[in-house]
């Protein structure tokens, strides 16, 4: 699976023809336009693990403090960007090489490493996140989330994780804004590691013309922050019903996932609670 | 569905079929992490979108082809994108194949684009039309001015007046071509610009270890120490400040001194701003804080300083043993307490015990670095470099991983085809009596030297390089060539206009980076490699399939590089070789004709770079061709402790070791592929040479020094008369509060901005849009004290010959009671410059549109009233209209203010460098004061030159065997062991 695990990355990581050529021999469909998919990976979903495992939910970080001390560990010296999923993919698909090439204790420390790799910097977010890639992306962008979804099942199934990933054990659940206040409320709900889902800024146009509010133009924060001056209680309700719909969409992740699949929920049902407890709060005082 | 596993064969299938054909699979960064360059397999057809054309969706085909910068001594390899439909160079990146820069530049690099299209370039030869400085210019062609230079030089050789040609060079950009040429001549005539730049910081190496250069391997070390803003200026920064982020990602702490909050100082864990020239005292109280605590090196100090010789000759009375010798080396440091470090410095004693404590933490992974800074700045500045290295010594951090490595080991010169002999004869213009420890030529004294010694120079060439804006006390340069006696025939080789070139009788249009060949090799860290500049249309021309047998046949308008230029002259100079001179540019593929580069560097690259030819066979390539395609080769990685080498048997022959362990050997020395230049200790009384040293019973290398070993104590300074200095001490800079008066400030005006370089940045717009002008920085406190209310106001800076009007820019970022003003700015053009265009040929076709280059360049009115010069600006810069549009959008006026004039020269007593801070006054600015206003007095700088020149220890009075200078030290001429000697005072001395 080593060149496949390359050609994915190479795929998420290279533009233009080279792109192309690794798609066409993953039988992907042909690539889509530059535009939506820079809005896809640039703006909505960005392909770097710090942000859907850091409490912070930004690039950067404690998580890629983690992620890059992992790569010297191994004995690989960590990029200019050691978090990015072009970049894990590749540093797997390495470790596997050198499982192969390995023996005795050896071979066991590199099976080691390629397990950890696996279940504390890949498997920890990519279900969630390749779902939402499938989610929201054009054709070749949902077949390679798709197709990187099979590898990374088959490599879970052949080598089954023990603990959870450390990002996710360290992570908070979603800030109680009647406890801690908005600001640390907003910036939970944008962290997926404490929220128990994504949510991108797609999300947020969708929940607005449902909600009848309007978008502002700007971060994400930003706007939120102002569906939430215009509609504080309709808005804790749209994102319950989004963090309810995440953990159920989180239920029938494989069960291969196992322990991560079941924090993903519960972490998502916690918020789906803890918005529905903020809404009733808000509706009274209303 | 197709099977996981049968996709993986299928990807799996497809790379090995890349693979087989050479070429690479994974180009992105899951196989490389330079994931933004072009892979190089594709670099002969080069496809991207047109960035102007969007949003249509364009296509340009290029040819890649690589070169290296030219605009700083990094030398950081370029990738010019070469459009395939034009033939026009399109624009600069980096190239990943560079060992040093490894594909990535700073904004310099880029830049070469600009400097290539600037409307203002000088494209063809130009000669002097009307008086010296008159402005008017005359087209002529290349063979008219040549035969004239030549014909002079030949003059000058046949008569026996070798010492009137002289060549002065700014960064040389090249390893020793030139020298070899001046060495063909039988030319002592070799001037650098070394001693207003690092030579205060080679003798701090050079007194060491040898060699005159550090080589800090940053990305291994654990503590980082920095006497200067080294991450965004200076030699190698760029190379060098990426592997200092590596280390300080990997954990390395940073600790910058710098008297400003400069760039460099944000990334410091700790900054210390301490008192110019007070850094030794800091250093010097680190050491004894290792000394006291036992918390140095004692094994590596034992092996490999010669302190058996500090013992033998200082403490012939205590017995010879380490520990005694230990003991000896406290007490005499016990004196640099922190207290007195901080009272020095004003830095808190309790940061300074910080540093200390993390320095001796550190280990053998000390890596530290100064190369101009406070060395350049201070009497006895070159004592910075060595108590800094001190450390280092002292740790043993020393070619070690994250330590220091001498230059000389990570750096490799190729063998050329011809290396002539060094010249006969001695000049004392360059290398006078009264300065023989001086590390390089002392060039910035030549009009006071050419005074001194009435002399006179045939033809005098500066190369790339401005004295009258570079050096301090420029007025006297123009003096110097306004003077028909002094100066016969001044030829300017520059790409560009400069204020020097005004005062030339030819300028000879020189290539930028991509418009000349040159190889150098430079110590960016632990390893050796090679890199080769060369004119990229001539590259890409030869893999277009077409042959190229002179460079200006590709360059722009009659721009030529120069080797090709040298050889030609040589020829000139000697054509029937009858001179013998003719002979080393001769090729021997076919004797009886000239020379021509791709021989010379197809021998070099052939014979003297070990692998490069088998690498290049890989390819299918010629190593010729290898390197005109990547641009660079590595030859070595991580070399390792060099000193620690045993001498092999084959060179152990008749082996006579002596009292303190130095080995000769009767053994002829092995020739050598690599001739990077390395001191030359004495032989012994029978003649064997100096082989190794012997520790703990084994012969091995050992350091390039006269005891073979780190030198803490040197005989050299003990010999020459400056005992009192032989050990690593603190001298207080001719900036000390004590030699201050009440009113007077250090001014600090050798820092450089991360955007320019000297002047040779000064033609590239996008350069000049960033940095262009150079505020005077100051504290508020001085502020509120001297009255100056805003940034922006003007003021007066009073050196001791004159004075500056410069903008205040009042900020925190520097330390009270001193001032700044940065380097590179306040670039001028004579009013009679820019009214005058130089006329075209008598074809009819233009020269140059405008004299001087209109971007960076204010035009100024020059007054001279015997010796009292005043300049002051008559019109700022300007937008004009030219082939570049870009010209019109010029919103810029301000270029700054030309500080350096108002300097008079300082030249240090034993390193011979400049030193460069200036005690001034500084005031409010007067009714009548105008921004850019320059005043100096010449005759008031023959004064101040003759007061420092009573801090010298002439060799008349002080050399221990008759000779001009130690012949162990570095020089890059080295003429006999014959002209060392010195001459009879009662003779006149013959030139």
């Amino acid at each position: 699976m080593i060149d496949l695990f390359r050609a994915l990355a190479a795929v998420v990581e290279a533009e233009g023809p080279e792109r192309e050529r690794m798609a066409r021999l993953l039988e992907l469909p042909p690539a889509s336009d530059d535009a939506a998919r820079t809005e896809l990976f640039d703006m909505h979903l960005y392909p770097r693990a710090a942000v859907y495992l850091g409490p912070e939910g930004m690039l950067g970080g404690e998580a890629l403090d983690r992620i890059a001390g992992f790569w010297r560990a191994a004995g690989l010296e960590p990029p200019t960007e050691p978090d990015h999923l072009g970049a894990l993919l590749t540093a797997y698909a390495a470790l596997a090489e050198r499982e192969e090439a390995a023996e005795g204790a050896r071979r066991a420390l590199a099976t080691q490493a390629r397990s950890a790799l696996l279940w504390e910097h890949l498997a920890s977010w990519l279900p969630v996140y390749l779902a939402a890639v499938d989610r929201l992306g054009a054709e070749h962008d949902r077949a390679w989330a798709r197709l990187l979804g099979r590898a990374l099942i088959a490599e879970a199934e052949r080598s089954p994780g023990a603990a959870l990933s450390a990002h996710l054990v360290a992570a908070p659940g979603l800030a109680d804004p009647r406890e801690e206040g908005g600001a640390k409320f907003l910036a939970s709900l944008l962290a997926p590691a404490r929220a128990g889902f994504i949510l991108t800024r797609i999300d947020l146009a969708r929940g607005a013309a449902k909600m009848g509010l309007g978008l502002r133009q700007g971060e994400r924060r930003y706007a939120l922050e102002s569906l939430f001056g215009q509609d504080g209680p309709r808005t804790l309700r749209w994102l319950r019903d989004e963090a309810r719909a995440a953990g159920k969409r989180h239920e029938r992740l494989p069960g291969a996932y196992g322990a991560v699949r079941d924090h993903w929920r519960t972490r998502a049902e916690a918020s789906a609670a803890l918005l529905a407890s903020a809404a009733l709060a808000g509706s009274r005082e209303g | 569905m197709k099977s996981l596993k049968a996709l993986n064969e299928r990807v799996k299938a497809a790379r090995a079929e890349t693979e087989a054909r050479g070429e690479t699979f994974y180009k992105g960064p899951s196989a490389n992490h330079l994931a933004m360059f072009p892979p190089k397999e594709r670099w002969d057809d080069w496809v991207e979108l047109d960035s102007k054309a969007w949003p249509a969706r364009k296509e340009r085909r290029f040819v890649l082809a690589p070169t290296t910068c030219f605009n700083c001594e990094a030398a950081c390899g370029l990738l010019a994108y070469v459009d395939r439909d034009t033939l026009q160079v399109r624009k600069f990146e980096g190239n990943p194949e560079h060992p040093g820069s490894r594909g990535r530049n700073c904004a310099k690099g880029p830049a070469t684009l600009n400097q290539i299209t600037d409307p203002d370039r000088i494209l063809h030869p130009l000669k002097r039309a009307g008086e010296r400085g008159g402005g008017r210019w005359q087209r002529v062609s290349w063979d008219e001015a040549l035969d004239d230079i030549a014909g002079r030089i030949r003059t000058a050789i046949v008569e026996d007046r070798r010492n009137e040609v002289m060549y002065h060079v700014g960064r040389p950009g090249e390893d020793g071509f030139t020298e070899r040429v001046l060495a063909a001549w039988g030319v002592d005539g070799h001037n650098s610009h070394t001693n207003v730049c690092s030579s205060s910081a080679r003798a701090g190496y050079q007194f060491w270890m040898g060699l005159d250069r550090p080589s800090p391997d940053h990305a291994e070390a654990k503590v980082i120490l920095l006497i200067s803003s080294h991450l965004e200026a200076g030699h190698y920064f760029n190379p060098h400040a990426q592997r200092i982020m590596d280390g300080k990602n990997a954990g390395a702490k940073l600790v910058v001194f710098d008297v400003r909050l400069s760039n460099t100082a944000t990334h410091a864990d700790h900054w210390l701003a301490p008192q110019p020239g007070s850094e030794p005292a800091i250093l010097l109280a680190i050491a004894s804080h290792l000394l006291r605590t036992g918390r140095y090196n004692r094994d590596f100090v034992r092996k490999w300083w010669n302190w058996q010789e500090f013992m033998a000759a200082e403490r012939p009375q205590l017995p010879a043993t380490f520990e005694a010798f230990e003991g000896e080396l406290r007490t005499i440091y016990a004196e640099y307490t922190f207290d007195l470090a901080a009272r020095e410095s004003g830095v808190d004693a309790k940061v300074i015990a910080e540093v200390a404590d993390l320095v001796a933490g550190a280990g053998t992974r000390l890596s530290t670095h100064n190369w101009r800074s406070a060395a350049a700045g201070n009497l006895g500045g070159w004592q910075v470099a060595r108590c800094l290295f001190f450390l280092n010594v002292l740790t043993g951090a020393v070619a070690s991983e994250g330590g220091v490595f001498p230059n000389a080991w990570n750096k490799w010169v190729g063998k050329p085809i011809y290396t002539p002999p060094h010249p006969p004869k001695w000049n004392r213009l360059t290398w006078p009596e009264e300065f023989p420890l001086a590390m390089n030529e002392m060039s910035f004294l030549l009009p006071h030297l050419m005074d001194d010694q009435q002399a006179h120079l045939e033809v005098y060439f500066t190369r790339v390089y401005n004295p009258v804006w570079t050096n301090p006390n420029g007025f006297s340069w123009i003096e110097m060539f306004r003077d028909p006696k002094k100066i016969g025939l001044h030829v300017a080789l520059t790409p560009t206009w400069s204020e020097t070139a005004f005062f030339a009788d030819y300028i000879l249009p020189m290539g930028h980076s991509s418009e000349r060949h040159d190889i150098h090799s430079y110590e960016t860290g632990d390893a050796q490699w090679v890199a080769f500049r060369q004119p990229v249309m001539r590259a890409v021309q030869e893999r277009l399939g077409k042959t190229i047998t002179d460079t200006r046949q590709v360059n722009p308008g009659e721009v030529w590089e120069e080797n090709e230029l040298w050889i030609e002259l040589s020829w000139r100079i000697d054509p029937d070789g009858s001179l013998g001179i003719r002979t080393f540019f001769e090729s021997q593929k076919q004797p009886g004709t000239k020379l021509g580069v791709d021989e010379y560097y197809a021998f070099i690259f052939e014979n003297s770079i070990p692998g490069l030819p088998e690498k290049a066979k890989a390819e299918g390539l010629t190593p010729l061709q290898y390197m005109r395609r990547y641009g660079a080769f590595e030859i070595a990685k991580k070399t390792g402790p060099f000193h620690e080498t045993p001498v092999p048997p084959e060179e152990l022959q008749d082996v006579r070791v002596d009292a303190i362990g130095r080995a000769y050997t009767k053994a002829a020395k092995p020739a050598a592929k690599n001739i990077v230049p390395i001191p030359t200790p004495a032989a012994d009384a029978d003649g064997r040479r100096l082989v190794g040293v012997e520790v703990d019973g084994t012969v091995r290398r050992g350091f390039p020094t006269p005891s073979g070993r780190l030198e803490v104590y040197s005989r050299t300074l003990v010999d020459w008369g400056w005992a009192e200095l032989a050990l690593p001490t603190y001298i207080r800079s001719h900036v000390h509060p004590e030699k201050l008066e009440r009113d007077q400030m250090p001014l600090i005006s050798t820092f450089r901005l991360p955007t320019q370089i000297h002047t040779r940045g000064g033609n590239a717009k996008w350069l000049d849009e960033l940095s262009h002008t150079n505020p005077l920085w100051i504290h508020p406190r001085d502020a509120k004290r001297l009255g100056i209310a805003k940034t922006g106001d003007l003021v007066r800076v009073e050196t001791e010959i004159g004075h500056f009007v410069v903008k205040a820019w009042i900020t925190e970022g520097i330390r009270p009671g001193v001032v700044a003003c940065s380097h590179h700015m306040g670039r001028w053009r004579p009013e009679a410059a820019g009214a005058g265009a130089a006329t075209g040929s008598p074809h009819g076709d233009s020269a140059v549109a405008q004299v001087g280059q209109r971007q960076v360049m204010q035009t100024v009115r020059l007054a001279n009233q015997g010796g009292k010069w005043d300049l002051r600006r008559t019109a700022p810069v300007s937008a004009y209209t030219s082939s570049d549009p870009d010209t019109a959008r010029i919103w810029w006026k301000d270029v700054g203010v030309h500080q350096n004039l108002t300097f008079p020269v300082h030249p240090d007593p034993v390193s011979g460098m400049h030193c460069w801070h200036q005690a001034v006054r500084v005031r409010k600015a007067e009714p009548g004061d105008r921004y850019g206003d320059i005043s100096a007095d010449t005759k008031r700088s023959v004064e101040v030159y003759r007061k420092w020149l009573e801090l010298t220890r002439s060799a008349y009075t002080h050399s221990p065997d008759g000779t001009r200078r130690p012949y162990w030290l570095l020089r890059p001429l080295k003429p006999g062991h014959d002209a060392f000697k010195l001459p009879d005072r009662s003779q006149p001395v013959r030139r």
